[in-house]
């Protein structure tokens, strides 16, 4: 699965340019990607060639096709360093996502983040934060089914509005609901802010 | 003229009363469902040469077998009669509404979605593309808006021709192996439902479905399925889902507006409302508010109505012939009961309406949820006993909201202590009248109390837990004012219909057992209850009788006393009287609605329960006042 070195550099030009409003200079990625000058102006040139940038003399900026790989680049590497984040350092899970994203197939991504979101949950009422993802519901058939027709999911975000002697009062999207906390308990919240 | 059935379904909140309500008219007729305890609402509409009955359903988010309202409307949905059904959709969270189309369409049954909020959802930057939407369903999608009836002309033509929408729709995709049951239990089933249908409810675990399937080999297969794989129903669900929020993203364009940042009034509403402190307190002090109001309002109508009485009455003669004692009891009966309960009646359920309407009652009934749970009620319980403060026997009737029968008689148990408009008129009218208002509270907090510690007794007797709370609490919203009207009148209408002819009833029998003497007669032997009150033996006619038409109750008093209460009666004796006339079962027609709910027993062990408790409370207080001063 030996990928091409340029390939792995046009990845993270791409990636360093999503991160970027506008167009921005050459000089400003240089230093973000670790390899020589050289080999940057011909990953440079091949990105403009395979439409995925526009280059206007010093300024290169994302063409609608480059921002779509950008977006899926960025996405995986945050799934992957959300994971490592779990067992090592903040560094090292930096290192390695910017490593395997180069390698992971979709599929891996996906399963990679069910089971970093599964690993996370936490009971709604234990959470002491504002909110997150719902990654699991877990409780008998009726109640989930209830709750799903409702549209409290897993992977919808919820938010916390109030927290009462009796209840739970969350919103998700448009709709607020008041949740006793024997029904709330079942709602797996994940351990990371999300908006 | 051809007939049309046409189902309303939608989540609660969602507007479908309003909707019957712009394109029918208020004239709606409630309706029991066989068998069961959860009504419907029906309006008839004429267009053309079709009559079209349009069914009100009860606020499900699906249908499935969890609770009777989902139950009776998949019934609803399902029986031949129906030849269709309109799905309300919220546009501001149309994957939530998406659901249910799914299942509507899984069932085979011709359906319609009708958009409503589109307004809304345009301020929050939420666009629908229903074009988009009717192509991939192959579903008529229209747009509505009850409140300046917005689509009507639009919906009527649609419903007119439901029956005719029985084209092909979309399809839920499941994954392989749940597709593969699919195919495997349809060749079992033996229906005129269709196939896949059946198959997915069976497959879902909904029992009812079950006696469709023709093999038990099939049914012992999806039982133990069940048992070994029950993430077979989730997926069954969660693929509904996923595929509702997907469609939903397909036809939903997000445009950027300002207005998600800005805190606004219904924020901060909510804020307070949903406070640990201020919630229920401003639960607490809305309820006095409402009741201070109806007090005022209903004392000036009853003023006005009890002038026109008596100069009705009085022209009637005063003859002592049965007829005229009798015709001249029935009059002041009825006008009794018209006077004191119907302005604070309707007034009452009028201000319940808006409430609802505007999406503050749900509020309410969080903050109250706190107090109800202590008295192992469920929140469900709280328009029941809150409509118990205008007539307790509709309240009844309304504690069919409540899942099942023991809900419905446990709730039904605290009606001898929430004071319904005659008892309050009797804490107000008597003993605040002649002993001051101080008097009247102190009556008012031992009622409270005297249900407080029942409350406890019957948790003693080691009823279940109530079901938690889960609990959708809507946008504010505008009210629709006729809305407001046709909910209140249907909620009125047993008291129209059944209680005012009772009490004229109720009046008239009076009448006879005062012309015969009988009032007198029960004096005697009845004399150990007002000893055991510490009240004049006289006082028994008002406590008794009272029962047969409680608004003269008052009137009773004053015309055995002779006049003058207040020169008759101590203090201690009038707060004595009202507690014992307040607290308990208030009358005979409450009684009746008890008894056609809950049968004779309950309703008779209840009755003679919660009066006999109320004297004993009277009498034990009055005792010690007795011996203290």
């Amino acid at each position: 699965m030996a990928k091409d070195v340029r390939e792995i550099v046009k990845e993270d030009i791409l990636e360093a340019l999503g991160l970027e409003e506008g167009a921005v200079p050459t000089t400003e990625i240089e230093p973000e990607i670790k390899v020589s000058h050289g080999c940057i102006t011909r990953a440079l040139e091949e990105l403009a060639e395979e439409a995925f940038i526009r280059r206007e003399g010093e300024f290169i900026s994302l063409t609608d096709k480059g921002r779509e790989k950008a977006k899926e680049l960025i996405r995986k590497h945050s799934t992957l360093q959300n994971y490592f984040a779990e067992r090592r350092s903040m560094e090292e899970a930096r290192e390695a996502a910017g490593l395997l994203e180069h390698y992971a197939s979709r599929e891996v991504i996906d399963s990679i983040r069910k089971l970093s979101t599964l690993q996370e949950g936490l009971p709604l009422p234990g959470i002491n934060r504002s909110g997150g993802l719902i990654t699991d519901i877990v409780c008998d058939r009726q109640l989930f089914e209830r709750m799903i027709s409702m549209g409290i999911y897993p992977g919808e975000s919820l938010k916390i509005k109030n927290t009462l002697p009796n209840c739970i009062v969350v919103e998700l999207g448009n709709k607020k609901f008041a949740l006793a906390p024997e029904i709330a308990r079942n709602i797996k919240v994940s351990r990371d802010e999300e908006t | 003229m051809k007939k049309l059935k046409v189902l309303l379904l939608g989540q609660p909140n969602v507007g479908k009363s309003s909707l019957l309500d712009s394109v029918a008219g208020s004239k709606a007729v409630v309706s029991n469902y066989p068998g069961t305890t959860v009504e419907l609402t029906e309006a008839k509409k004429k267009i053309g040469n079709k009559e079209i009955t349009f069914v009100d359903t009860p606020g499900i988010y699906s249908i499935s077998d969890r609770s009777e309202e989902e139950k009776i409307t998949a019934e609803a949905l399902l029986d031949e009669d129906t030849d269709g059904a309109i799905i309300i959709a919220d546009a501001t969270s149309l994957e939530r509404s998406l659901y249910m189309v799914l299942q509507v369409i899984e069932a085979g049954v011709p359906a319609v979605i009708a958009l409503n909020f589109v307004e809304e959802a345009n301020d929050k930057g939420i666009r629908i593309d229903s074009e988009k939407l009717e192509n991939i369903l192959n579903v008529p999608v229209i747009e509505i808006n009850p409140i300046n009836k917005t689509g009507t002309e639009d919906f009527l033509d649609y419903a007119g021709n439901i029956d005719q929408y029985t084209g092909p729709s979309f399809e839920v995709e499941y994954d392989d192996h749940i597709e593969e049951s699919i195919t495997e239990v349809s060749a079992h089933v033996k229906s005129d439902l269709p196939e896949r249908f059946v198959a997915l409810r069976s497959l879902e675990g909904d029992e009812d479905f079950y006696r469709y399937l023709d093999d038990e080999g099939v049914l012992d297969e999806i039982r133990q399925n069940l048992e070994e794989h029950p993430e077979i129903a989730e997926d069954i669900s969660v693929t509904r889902y996923g595929t509702a929020s997907f469609l939903a993203d397909q036809f939903t364009e997000m445009i950027d507006v300002d207005v998600e940042e800005r805190r606004d009034f219904k924020d901060l509403m909510d804020d307070l409302l949903l406070d640990r402190l201020t919630g229920p307190l401003i639960t607490g002090i809305s309820l006095l508010l409402i009741f201070g109001l109806l007090l005022f309002l209903g004392h000036w109508a009853q003023d006005f109505l009890m002038g026109w009485a008596e100069k009705a009455t009085s022209t009637l003669g005063t003859g002592n012939t049965y007829f005229s004692m009798i015709l001249n009891q029935g009059l002041i009966g009825l006008t009794a009961g018209i006077s004191i309960a119907l302005p604070y009646v309707f007034l009452f359920y009028l201000l319940l309406g808006v409430l609802e309407d505007v999406g503050v009652l749900p509020r309410f009934i969080v903050n109250a949820e706190r107090f109800l749970q202590k008295l192992n009620l469920p929140a469900k319980s709280f328009i029941p006993l809150a409509l118990g403060l205008g007539c307790t026997a509709p309240a009844t009737r309304a504690t069919r909201v409540l899942s099942d029968r023991s809900e419905q008689f446990q709730a039904s148990s605290f009606f001898p202590f929430v004071p319904c408009s005659s008892r309050i008129a009797i804490i107000m009218g008597v003993v605040g009248y002649y002993g001051g208002i101080w008097l009247a509270i102190s009556v008012f907090l031992t009622t409270l109390l005297a249900g407080m510690v029942w409350g406890l007794g019957v948790n003693a007797t080691g009823k279940t837990e109530p079901e938690p709370l889960i609990l959708e609490l809507p946008p504010y919203r505008k009210p629709l004012f006729s809305n407001v009207i046709a909910k209140s009148w249907i909620r009125m209408k047993d008291f129209v219909y059944i209680v005012i002819p009772l009490l004229a009833v109720g009046g008239m029998v009076y009448g006879v057992f005062e012309k015969t003497g009988l009032t007198q007669a029960i004096i005697g032997p009845l004399a150990p209850i007002t000893r055991w009150l510490g009240l004049p033996t006289a006082v028994i006619v008002p406590l008794i009788f009272g029962f047969l038409q409680k608004d003269l109750t008052g009137a009773m008093l004053v015309s055995v006393l002779g006049g003058g209460v207040a020169s008759v009666l101590t203090g201690a004796q009038l707060y004595t009287f009202g507690v014992a006339s307040v607290i308990g079962i208030p009358c005979i027609i409450a009684s009746g609605m008890l008894w056609r709910e809950f049968g004779f027993t309950r309703s008779i062990l209840l009755t003679f329960g919660s009066i006999i408790y109320g004297y004993l409370i009277a009498g034990i207080i009055g005792n010690l006042i007795y011996l203290v001063t």
